[in-house]
């Protein structure tokens, strides 16, 4: 037997019935002015389409700015949380899913969310050869991903995977990181969110 | 041809947790198409073992049982607060292989004596210092991602490690 070393170099349960509230209470912040998903509200995003509408109104001479900053702090009150989470919700909300993690989390998750999820058969992934060409078919999946928008659900959490040098799990949360993704926590979900576009 | 099986080289290997330390098999799972990948859970009165294949990689978890297991313990946690003179890593995945099924086997035989080696107030269910390495652990992503991204860890998700 031959093969070189290396030295060590370099979760949280949304449900589907909760996937689906999320999407219909949810609003997008663009650029200053807040528009609400429609569809049948409930609780305080029955409020914020009610402000929405408002808004809307009131900017019918063209020039929204004041409504859409009253706006904007009417929503981060009605949130309780800081504006720039609204903003990952909305985010994660419009895009399509991929779920990274450890085994078996990452399965069972991306299954539970009808999200993508990196699946080869072991055939495939043994016949690749070596460590760096696995790593080089993973990349190429987030590479996919990340081209088509998708937001990344952590079915582990993010400082489980950290601790673990040299892992896949731990080399794709560094890779999606120095692609712009930042972690945020969307209703106790680690997720990492492209905000900018 | 025998078809391999990471599972049963596991139950070899790590036979030592059911004969010295009352440790039984609670869980297996194999999946061929998503890499191959595989688990046996050991456990304990008090602690749960997982060993897992995971693109092929071998990981070590440990934790309470009372603890959802995805909260659980790298081996390179346990290890380094229970032996930080250890000089070694916990693990180590080889490169480039000329038989795939012998660098698990590698793996796995590795592992089992990293373990018994480094690890026995864990196997006799002593440990109880799990929160502090739970602490230690949020500190290190915290770190990290602050170094690399600039921005502050956001705060905990409320999701408890009840099993």
């Amino acid at each position: 037997m031959a093969f070189l070393l290396q030295g060590d170099s370099p979760d949280l349960n949304v449900t589907p019935e909760d996937v689906a509230s999320q999407r219909l209470g949810g609003a997008l912040l663009v650029s200053g002015a807040i528009l609400a998903t429609g569809g049948a509200l409930a609780g305080t995003a029955g409020a914020e389409r009610a402000g929405t509408t408002a808004v809307t109104a009131a900017c019918a001479d063209g020039d929204c700015t004041n409504e859409a900053v009253a706006a904007s702090q009417a929503l981060k009150q009605m949130t309780h949380g800081p504006v720039p989470e609204t903003m990952a919700k909305s985010r994660i909300l419009e895009t399509d899913w991929t779920v990274i993690g450890k085994y078996p989390a990452y399965l069972e998750k991306a299954k539970q969310l009808g999200a993508n999820a990196l699946n080869d058969p072991v055939e495939k992934w043994n016949a690749l050869g070596s460590r760096a060409a696995q790593w080089a078919r993973n990349v190429e999946f987030l590479d996919d991903a990340i081209a088509k928008g998708h937001s990344f659900r952590l079915a582990t959490e993010f400082a489980v995977g950290w601790k673990e040098e040299g892992t896949f799990f731990k080399k794709e949360l560094v890779y999606l990181l120095s692609k712009g993704y930042e972690l945020k926590v969307i209703d106790g979900a680690e997720w990492l969110v492209k905000l900018e576009k | 041809m025998e078809q391999y099986s990471f599972i049963e080289r596991v139950k070899t290997s790590f036979q030592y947790l059911v004969d010295d330390y009352g440790f039984s098999i609670a869980n297996e799972r194999y999946d061929p198409q998503s890499f191959g990948n595989s688990l046996v859970e050991f456990r304990s009165e008090t602690t749960a073992i997982r060993l897992i294949l995971d693109r092929s990689q071998v990981l070590v978890d440990l934790g309470p049982i009372s603890w959802n297991p995805n909260s659980w313990f790298s081996l390179s946690s346990v290890m380094e607060f229970l032996a930080p003179e250890a000089g070694e890593s916990a693990y180590v995945f080889p490169e480039t292989w000329e038989s795939y099924y012998d660098m698990i086997d590698w793996q796995v035989n590795r592992l089992a004596h990293i373990l018994r080696r480094y690890c026995s107030l864990v196997l006799t269910g002593q440990f109880d210092a799990w929160e502090e390495l739970e602490r230690r652990r949020r500190k290190e992503a915290e770190n990290g991602y602050k170094v690399l991204t600039g921005k502050d860890f956001p705060k905990k998700g409320n999701v408890g490690r009840a099993a």
